[in-house]
Formats: C-alpha cells, structure tokens, sequence
C-alpha cells in the first residue's frame, strides 16, 4: 500500500520517532516492526492482533442480556438493609438530608455514574457503560449498560431515558463536570436536543468537597467510601485503566476484563446510594466524622439555620481566625455579646487586626464608648477606614469628654 | 468602516507631500533607483440596498452612511445572493462593512448567526468594539462576542448560546470549538455566515492547517443542517480568490474594484550610498530611513516608519526622539508601536495617533494588520518586508481617501532588498505574489482527518481532502486510532487530538527554548523540529527580535534549548552538508544546453558544525563543532542542470563551475523565496550531484569544493561523473506546495537572478548577490560573480 508508506515515512521524518536508517523501507514484516516502533511509549505498544470479540459469549460471562445489537444490560438487585462497607442500606423513606439539597426521599433519585472511553472530553469521548441505580417495586436495583460496539449507542441512550422517568432527581459523583455534560453530548450527537434527565441533579462531590477538602488528601469517591462507609475495594480496576479495557474488547475482541468494569461501576452507584444519607449524618454532627466544622457551619446557614451552624463552630476543636471570626458573628447575631466579645478580644491580642476592628465597632456602636472604640481603631492598620473612624470617634470624644475618667489619659496616636 | 468622502487634491504649489517628494529627487536623485506615481482615484456609490432591515438602514444613516461604494453594494448582492464571496481591495476601502452589513441584516431579520475568524486576538477585540459601536448607534440589540483563550469559563457558555456573532480565531476553532462541537449545537443549526478577514495571512503551512480546518467546520455545519456562506476579505496579492477557493473548497466570487476614493500616491525606491565599494557594503537603511522621516516631520507631515524588527524600532525611534522630543516641557511627537508592549499601552498610541497628537510613529508588522491609527502623509519602509503585498498593505498606511501621499522603500543590504531597489521596474510593474496553500498536504491532511474523526465518525464515501479517505482511515485503523464498525470509522484513542495538532507547523515535534539568563526557565520560542538542528545545536547565537541568545545545552531527545542572553558581536551559520537524491521526475522541460525538473527527492542533511561571523564585516571568526544526528526528508524539489558537455567547454576548470553553481543558488535562492512568497527558510537549498554521489558546499577558504559523507573532501577533477544540478526544495516532509510553481516559474528564477547578479556593484561578488566571498580574485584566477552568471546564462539558455 503505497500511502501507508508514504506517510510512514513522512511521519517519522517529521519528528514522529527518531529517524531510522533506510534499510527497512520495504516488505512487510519490517512495516509491521516499524508500525510498532513508532508506537513506542504510547499506552498500547504492544502488536495488535485485531478480532472481533463475541457478544453473545460475553453477554453469558457476564450474565447479561443483549438488549440490541451492540448493548448488553446486566441488572442486580439490593434489599433495604443489606451491608455496603460498614453501612446499611436505607428504606425508600429515608431522605437525601443535607441542608442546601433538595429534601428528597431516597426513591426520587437515581444514581448514576458512567465509564467512558476516555478522561479528554470532547465529542470522540464515549460513554461505554452507564450504571443507574433507582427503586423499584420494593428493591433497589442496578441496571448497567455496556456497549458491545458503537452501534449500540443510540438503543442505549434511549432505554436510558426510560429507566430516568418518574425520577425527580439524579445523583452523581462529580457529574456536574463530566458524566452529565458528556452524556448530553452523547445525546446531541443521537440527535437528542434535550436529554431527559430529570430537573434536579445534585452532586455529591460537592457536599463531600466542603466537609473534607480542608483534611483528605483528595476528595476521589474511594477516599470517601473508605472513610465514610468503612468501604475497602479489593481488587477494584483502577479508572485511568478503564479506557484500555474497553479498546481490548473493540480492537481484538478481549472482554476477560469488561466485568472488572461492570463492578466498578456498580460498586461506585451502590456507594452514591449509601452516602447519600450519610452525608446528612455526618453534616449534622461533624465533630464525631473529623469533618470542618466551618463547612457545615456555611452548609446550614446557607439553609438558613444559624443555630445549627453554631453548634458545628462552636464545637469545632481547632477553629481558624476566620472561623473563630465567624462564630463570633454568629453569637453577636444571637445577642451572646460577651462570648462574641471574648473572641474578638482573644483575636486582638493574637495581633489580628480583625478583632480589634470588630471591638472599635461593638464600643463605638452598641457600648456607646468613645474613648475605648478609639483605644481599638488605634489598632487598625493605617488606611482611609482609620482616619474616617478616628475623626468620628475624636468628635465624639471631646462632646463626652466627663466620661474619659476611666482611664488615665486618652490615648494618643504616634 | 469607510464613509464616503468627497474628492479635494491640493494644489501643487501648497502640497507639502509633493514638496517634500521633489526636495528628496533634487537633493538625492541618485539614490532613488525607482519612482511610481498611483494617480487619485474618484469615488464610486453604489445605493443601500432596498431590502436592507430599516433599523440597520437608520443605524447606517447615523454614522453618515446613505450609501454604499460600489464594492461593497456589489459584494452585498454576491452574498445576498448565497454565493461565497471575497472582497479584495485596498487598505481603507471599508471592508469591514462588506461583511458586516449582510451578517447584521440577517441577525436582525432571521436571527441568523454569524462566525467570524481573524488570524490574531487583537484584531478580534477591534472588531467587536466596531460592532458594538454600529450596534449602539442604531439599538440593535445584536450580540458579538469574542472567544478565545482568554474567555472566562463562566462566559463561555453564554457565548455558545446567546452570540449573534462569535469573534474567534482558527486556532480556537480548531482547538476549542469544533471538538466541542454539541456544545454549539445551538450556534450551528442557526450559522449562516463565515467571516475571513486577512484572508492573505492565510498562507504555506498555517493556510494549509486553515483549509483543512474549514473542511472540518463545513461538515461539522453539515452535520446540524447549516451550510453557511463564507465572507473573506483578503489585502492585494496575485491569487486571492485562488486562495479563497482553497480555503473554503468551494467556488468563491471575487469582488476586486474598489469604489472607495484614494489620493494620489507617491511611491519611491532608495538605495543607501556605497561606502566600501569592494566590498559592496552600503550605509545603513536605518540611517537613511531616520534621514527622511526627519524631513518630512520637520515638513509637517504626519510620518510612520515600519521596522522588521523590535529592536529597529526602538533604536529609530531613539534617533528621532533625539530630535524631537529633547524639550521635555513639550508633548511628544514621537512613538514606538510594536508587539510585546501592553495592550493599553497600545490603545493610547492609536488613540493619539487617530487625534493627530503624535506627528511620527515608528512600528513593526503589529500595525500591519487593519488597526484604526487614522491618516497619515508619509510612510518609511526601512528594509523590504519580504513580499510585495506586505509593502503594499504598509505603504497602505499612508494617504486616506483624498490626500496626496509618500512612501519611501529604503533597501537593507539583503539580497533580496537589493534586487527590489536595483529592478524597479519588477517591483512597480509586477503584480504581488501568490499565496499558496496544499491543503492536501499528506501530514496536514493526516492531522486533521484525525480531528475530524474525533468530532464525528466517519460514513464510507464521505469525502475529505483530496486523497483517498479510505485509505487514509484504514490507516488510521491499523494504528488503532480508528476503529471500523459496519461503514463507519470510530474513535478509540484516549486522547484529544486537536492537542497534538499546532496550525503552525508540519512536524509533531516541536523544539521549546528556555531562556536561564534571570536564572529562571523562561519559555521564550518555539523552533519547528525541520529548522532545530540548523538553529539551536549548542554554541548557536539564536536571535529573538534581534536580541541575541546562545545556546547552552540542547536536548535533542526531549526537544528541548536552553539558552542566554549574550552580547555576542557575531551570529553563527549552520555549515550544511545535504545530500540529495533524485527518486523521481514528475516532469522537465529541456532546452539546449541545460534542463529543469520537478520532482520528489530523497535528501540526508548533516551539520556539522557551525561558523561565527562578524556583524557588518561579515568576517569569519571562528568554528565550532556539531554532533547531532542526520535529518532525512523525502520532498519535492526543482532542480537545474546543466549537459556535461556545455559545462566543460564554457568553464577552464571544474572549480570554477562549481563555485558559478554555488553562487548561482545563492542568487536564485533568494529570487524564488521572493517568487513563492514564501520566508527563505521555507526553501532550502543545495548544490549537488543528483545521484547523491557528492554534494558541494563552500569550504573555509571561501573556496567551492565538493564532499561525501564516507570520503569527506574529493577532488572534482578525479569525478567520473561531474553534473552539479542546483536543487530548490520544500523545506517540510512531503512537501508544502512551493516547488509545483517554481518550475512553472522557472524561467523567472533564473534571469532574474541573473539580473540580480549583474546589475550588484560589487566587483567580484558580494553577500547581495551571489554570497559572501572571502578568496581573493588572484587566488582563484577568476570572478566567482562572472562565473555564476555563467552559469545562468546556460541555464537561462532557451534554445533555438
């Protein structure tokens, strides 16, 4: 084949591999050495045998039943109660508990996760498995897709879109970066304009990211299993091999290690299941799960309960400035003014302007008390605040100066 | 955008740019060597058309626009009706409005969306702000806006969904748009228009990337029902709606009268003054350039000078500033412009060249490119820009509408500036160059079947480029990139390949340079793998905007120079040792005594070393030694020859013909460089046998002598076979379209070499003609000048 050649060739002499001397020009053997040569550091170098793998015979090994050509579906059940980790699965009452979410029952939701044929993005991504685990009648269940080839896309994406109805919300695990957008493509490129996902999506991710990121190295779904469902995989496929395995099966027919996929996936939509409502666990109390306080603290005031959020601060042991700072607010706001004050005071004399700022505010507005708002807004850092709050405070000095007995003399800017 | 405006030439007696133009003939008449009036040119109207969108009409009506130039109202009517369309007339002619006017009017009447392209963010910013104005002045409500990598990912999305009009780049559209392509769903279903603009910049390698690009664009618009009509703009150049066709693949009409009015131009060509004649080295450009810039402030005339380098500008701006501007109590009267200043920086200088407040700006190519600065009398080129259509779009600059204006070309000591300044008459009389695309370039092609692939599978019998598709993807297949189900091609790779794809270049592996002076690693260039080993070997003075840089360490593996900054009073010169071979002749013409192919070669270019040579004097000051591994190309090729019998009897010896052969590439080199509007560096050149028994080069006595790489030196008289050919080749694996035309060109290439060459002053020959020539003439026993023109004569020799 003349153009093979030629643009073997040409790539190599355009910085594809180093250049090789001219002997292997001809024949086809030492085409074939060259082909994997140039290949040499890329994920898959080793020669591939092409073949086409049987669908029918992986449907078997899988347990799965061909859905069209080119998707199986595997389906497995749970029962309310059985064990996941350290966890127990939840009844369909139970609720999706975390202040800011949509407080929903656990059967409004599915959760979703997808494995795809790679982490770039962009339109030549696939998703090649999608898990989605909803309730029904009085289990839950686990229904996977897998594409046996690319044919099957379009018969996949719409029984999706059957099994997502009467859901209100779907769940995921960093979704609302990836599966979500991706799937939505997929669903374009079917000629789907509007894909039928429910209204309501939330993303766990983003809960677990204000409860840990500030203690966990990484907020990867298997960190948060391990910690929150006591969940140990073992033997569980590593997501950055996920894509090689899906290629083994289209390039040479080797499924062997698509079911390692399968039970990552559903590990993964079994894991969204049973954290669900543990984040409402840990949320509620976030001392008894090492969780930041402050996270949960912001977590319930934006959900508007601010005394819920001072519990979470008040019981967090090792509080930041700015949390200590929030906490004081929190009491100011509840009239707790001699706790708030203790703060501010205690900031102060750590040397954080902050306190004393807050303390010129609280004597100058609520105490009344010139003379001692100013002995704080000395404190500030030098700045337009400054001035403008000094020359108010000196007016009102000198109108109430019977009051300066207190102290000795007032005191004086340097 | 070009308002109408009526016609006023001065009268000659109070026209200070005449004046000034016959003060510069009186008192150097000799060192203009050419002289061209552009008579002015008369307005010519089309009306608005009747069915325009009556808020556009009114939004028109308020910028004091009732009516069209003829080429705009023409171009309407070539849109409107559905036709792909490229406007190609002067700077200033309101070109903008040609597209703008049918892009708005459907935006308001059908909601249609428009895609507008330019080669730099830059531009793209001014084209917004001139929408946004037209779009304010009339309450349109249209939306334009830009979107590039400085596009915040929060905006991205309203930008997709909510743009009339989106202001990109081809390297955002082929990096960040079309892969992304369902996100644009929307964008595309409802695209009509495709805008253009600088259509000429579009050209070689980057053009080739660009048209295939827009391949991709079309069947990604395909795809969700849209077939939108493109719209470019293009500066004067020989093809350009040649090129329009290549880029779009499709008919393209072209509307090439302007209606716009234009004052008288003057244009005149300056040669600086010998200083050494034996040596031929001439006074310095800058100094000539800062000379009349002078005059003509001092005149009152608001001056631009262009310099081709960052540093020519600040050096020329410090010189006039010097006179200028040495009362400090004074406003300013001089500014520089150039890349690498801050945008607002920037901003102020156009500002305060549009109000007139600055009397002389000194720039580089970054004021080219259609940025508004307003009128101006006088432009200075100092050094030929390199293509015949860049000087126009300068000289462009100056005269407005009804204006009388000056240009004054100032000729470096280059080769080629000397050829343009010594045959007027080629630069006057010839029509600009030709923009050359292969869009079907196999690299190129490869690269992007691969993006397009990633975007949408491919369906058997789908079309894409010029070659077989099929065979394309099946080789695709074969690497696993690709894989086949049924009659569609599908992506499997982990990868995003419009990450690996730079629009830039041919090659895959890109050499970064890392500069360590501050004691940092400062990413400072990029160097095409094809130029590294001839650019960034270890010892290297590597130039960037004229600074010099040394290289210290390359790391050929990882494509890596680290270099410093340096006060090196020499560059240094690759010593290339290329040995090609003749694989085959796609076509020759014969003539009597001589032939000229076309063909693929095979070529293995070693270097092994370099030179340091002097600035100015151009002295050989040193050597240094090279080890890196030989380069080997397959590429297309001209070449010329000569029948062995004629060599022998026009030349006493085989060392003057081959020293008439080295000279007469230096020469043609650089001709055919100006020919295929291409850099010199896209070309290469050699001198050799083309049985690549041997190849020739010149030695360090200055001398020609012929080497192999087994036997090193060999002496031409114990040759067997003596056929030195001169061979002129594309300087990219496979090709990128040069050499097709140049032997189409081939008789050009020659006699105007040899014109080159024998109209120079210089005695013997010179680094202006046929290179640098160190043995004295006593010492060969002949002119290396008279002998390569020699050689021209035979080749230039058409027969009976």
């Amino acid at each position: 084949m003349a153009l093979r050649k030629r643009l073997d060739t040409l790539r190599q002499q355009a910085g594809a591999v180093t250049p090789e001397p001219e002997r292997a020009r001809d024949g086809a053997t030492t085409l074939q050495e060259r082909l994997a040569r140039m290949r040499v550091g890329q994920r898959d170098a080793a020669p591939r045998p092409s073949g086409a793998g049987d669908a029918d015979t992986l449907a078997e090994t899988l347990g799965a039943e061909i859905l069209a050509p080119g998707v199986l579906r595997v389906d497995r059940d749970y029962a309310d109660g059985d064990r996941h980790g350290d966890a127990y699965l939840l009844g369909p009452h139970a609720r999706l508990a975390f202040p800011g979410l949509p407080d929903l029952p656990l059967a409004a939701i599915g959760f979703l996760d997808t494995e795809t044929s790679g982490l770039a993005g962009g339109t030549g991504t696939v998703a090649f498995n999608i898990g989605l685990l909803r309730r029904r009648g009085n289990l839950w269940q686990a229904r996977q897709y897998l594409l046996t080839g690319f044919g099957g896309e379009a018969a996949m994406l719409d029984a999706l879109a059957d099994d997502l109805q009467g859901l209100d919300c779907v769940a995921t695990y960093n979704g609302g970066s990836f599966d979500l957008p991706l799937l939505r493509d997929r669903y374009r490129l079917n000629g789907v304009a509007s894909p039928p996902f429910p209204a309501t999506h939330v993303d766990l991710l983003h809960p677990v990211r204000r409860l840990f990121a500030c203690c966990w190295t990484d907020c990867r779904l298997a960190t948060t299993e391990a910690a929150l469902l006591g969940l140990q995989r073992q033997d569980d496929l590593p997501g950055s091999a996920v894509p090689a395995v899906w290629f083994d099966w289209v390039h040479r027919g080797q499924g062997q290690r698509l079911g390692d996929v399968l039970r990552h996936n559903r590990l993964d939509i079994v894991s969204l299941l049973a954290l669900a409502p543990r984040l409402g666990d840990v949320v509620a109390c976030p001392w008894a799960w090492r969780a930041d306080g402050r996270g949960a603290a912001a977590a319930w005031l934006r959900a508007g309960d601010e005394g819920r959020a001072l519990e979470c601060l008040q019981r967090e042991q090792d509080l930041d400035a700015a949390g200590r700072l929030e906490l004081a607010r929190l009491l100011r706001r509840q009239r707790r003014l001699d706790e708030a004050v203790a703060i501010w005071h205690a900031l102060a004399s750590e040397g954080d302007t902050r306190g004393a700022e807050h303390l010129a505010k609280f004597y100058e507005h609520v105490q009344r008390d010139p003379v001692t708002a100013r002995r704080w807004a000395d404190r500030l850092p030098a700045g337009p605040d400054k001035e403008r709050r000094l020359s108010r405070l000196r007016g009102r000095g000198a109108a109430g100066a019977n009051l300066t007995l207190e102290f000795g003399s007032p005191p004086r800017r340097r | 955008m070009g308002a109408p405006a009526e016609q006023a030439v001065p009268a000659e007696a109070t026209d200070p740019v005449r004046r000034l133009a016959g003060r510069l003939k009186r008192k150097y008449g000799g060192r203009i060597t050419g002289e061209l009036v552009v008579p002015a040119r008369e307005a010519r109207f089309g009306k608005l058309p009747d069915a325009l969108e009556p808020r556009l009409r009114r939004a028109l009506e308020q910028r004091g626009i009732a009516r069209l130039y003829s080429h705009q109202r023409e171009a309407w009517d070539h849109i409107r009706a559905g036709q792909h369309t490229v406007v190609v007339t002067p700077t200033a002619s309101g070109k903008t409005l040609c597209y703008n006017l049918p892009v708005l009017h459907t935006a308001l009447t059908e909601g249609g969306k428009a895609l507008y392209l330019f080669p730099t963010k830059a531009l793209s910013q001014d084209q917004v702000a001139e929408l946004t104005e037209l779009n304010q002045a009339g309450e349109l409500g249209i939306r334009a806006y830009t979107f590039d990598g400085d596009t915040p990912g929060d905006a991205r999305k309203a930008v997709r969904t909510r743009g009339d009009i989106v202001v990109t780049n081809p390297d955002m559209l082929h990096k960040g748009v079309l892969p992304h392509h369902t996100k644009w769903a929307q964008f595309f279903e409802s695209l009509r228009y495709v805008v253009i603009d600088e259509t000429h910049t579009y050209r070689g390698v980057f053009g080739s990337h660009v048209a295939n690009v827009m391949r991709r664009l079309r069947r990604i618009c395909r795809f969700y029902g849209a077939d939108p009509v493109f719209i470019l703009s293009s500066a004067t150049i020989a093809n350009s709606a040649e090129l329009a066709r290549g880029l779009v693949g499709d008919e393209v009409r072209a509307v090439t009268e302007s209606g716009a009015p234009a004052g008288e131009k003057q244009l005149l060509l300056w040669n600086p003054p010998v200083i050494n004649a034996d040596l031929g080295i001439r006074a310095s450009s800058r100094s000539q350039s800062t000379r009349i810039t002078r005059m003509a402030v001092r005149g009152g005339l608001k001056s631009i000078v262009f310099a081709r380098s960052r540093l020519m500008v600040e050096v020329i701006t410090k010189y006039l500033k010097d006179v200028f501007d040495s009362d400090p109590r004074k406003g300013t009267r001089v500014a520089a412009y150039r890349g690498g200043y801050l945008p607002g920086e920037r901003r102020d200088t156009e500002k305060a060249l549009r109000a007139g407040n600055v009397d002389c700006v000194v720039a580089t190519s970054a004021l080219e490119l259609g940025v508004d600065i307003g009128s101006l009398d006088v432009c200075v080129l100092d050094g030929y820009p390199g293509t015949i259509a860049a000087t126009w779009q300068r000289l462009g600059r100056a005269g407005r509408r009804n204006r009388t204006a000056l240009g004054v070309l100032v000729a470096s000591s280059q080769p080629l500036d000397q050829y343009i300044v010594r045959n007027p008459e080629f630069f006057l009389g010839a029509s600009p160059e030709h923009a050359r695309i292969d869009p079907d370039q196999l690299l190129i092609l490869l690269d992007h079947v691969r993006c397009a692939a990633f975007e949408l599978p491919f369906r058997q019998g789908e079309r894409f480029g010029g070659e077989d598709l099929e065979d394309l993807l099946t080789y695709l297949e074969e690497q696993g990139v690709l894989h086949r189900e049924e009659d569609r091609w599908h992506w499997t790779e982990d990868s995003y390949p419009a990450n690996s794809v730079s629009l830039r270049s041919v090659a895959e592996g890109n050499f970064v340079v890392i500069d360590v002076t501050d004691g940092g690693q400062r990413i400072v260039a990029e160097v095409d793998y094809s130029s590294a080993a001839e650019t960034l070997y270890e010892g290297a003075i590597y130039l960037i905007q004229a600074s010099p840089y040394q290289v210290e360490t390359l790391d050929w593996e990882g494509r890596k120079a680290w270099v410093r900054q340096t006060r090196a009073d020499y560059y240094t010169d690759a010593i290339d040792y290329t040995r090609l071979k003749i694989l085959e002749s796609f076509e020759a013409a014969r003539v009597r005594r001589s032939e000229c192919a076309n063909g693929e070669v095979h070529l293995v270019r070693r270097i092994p070393g370099f030179k340091k040579i002097r600035y100015y004097t151009h002295e050989n000051i040193g050597y240094g030694n090279i080890n890196l591994p030989d380069q080997e190309m397959h590429t297309t090729a001209v070449w010329w020859e000569i029948h062995p019998d004629e060599l022998q009897a026009a030349f006493d010896s085989r060392q003057e013909a081959l020293d008439g052969f080295l000279g007469a590439a230096h020469a043609m080199h650089h001709v055919a460089a100006l020919l295929a509007m291409s850099e010199p560096q896209d070309l290469g050149r050699a001198v050799g046998d083309g049985n690549a028994r041997w190849f020739a080069t010149v030695g360090a006595s200055g001398r020609g002598q012929i080497r192999s790489f087994e036997q090193g030196t060999l002496d031409p008289e114990q040759e067997q076979r003596f056929r030195p050919a001169v061979f002129l080749y594309d300087n990219y694996p496979g090709g990128v379209g040069l050499s097709a035309p140049l032997y189409e060109q081939r008789r050009a290439v020659v006699s105007d070499a040899r014109d080159l060459v024998a109209a120079c002053g210089c005695q013997s020959g010179c680094p202006g003609c046929v290179g640098p020539i160190l043995a004295s003439d006593e010492d060969r026993g002949f002119s290396p000048k008279q002998a390569a023109l020699r050689v021209m004569e035979l080749l230039a020799d058409h027969g009976a």
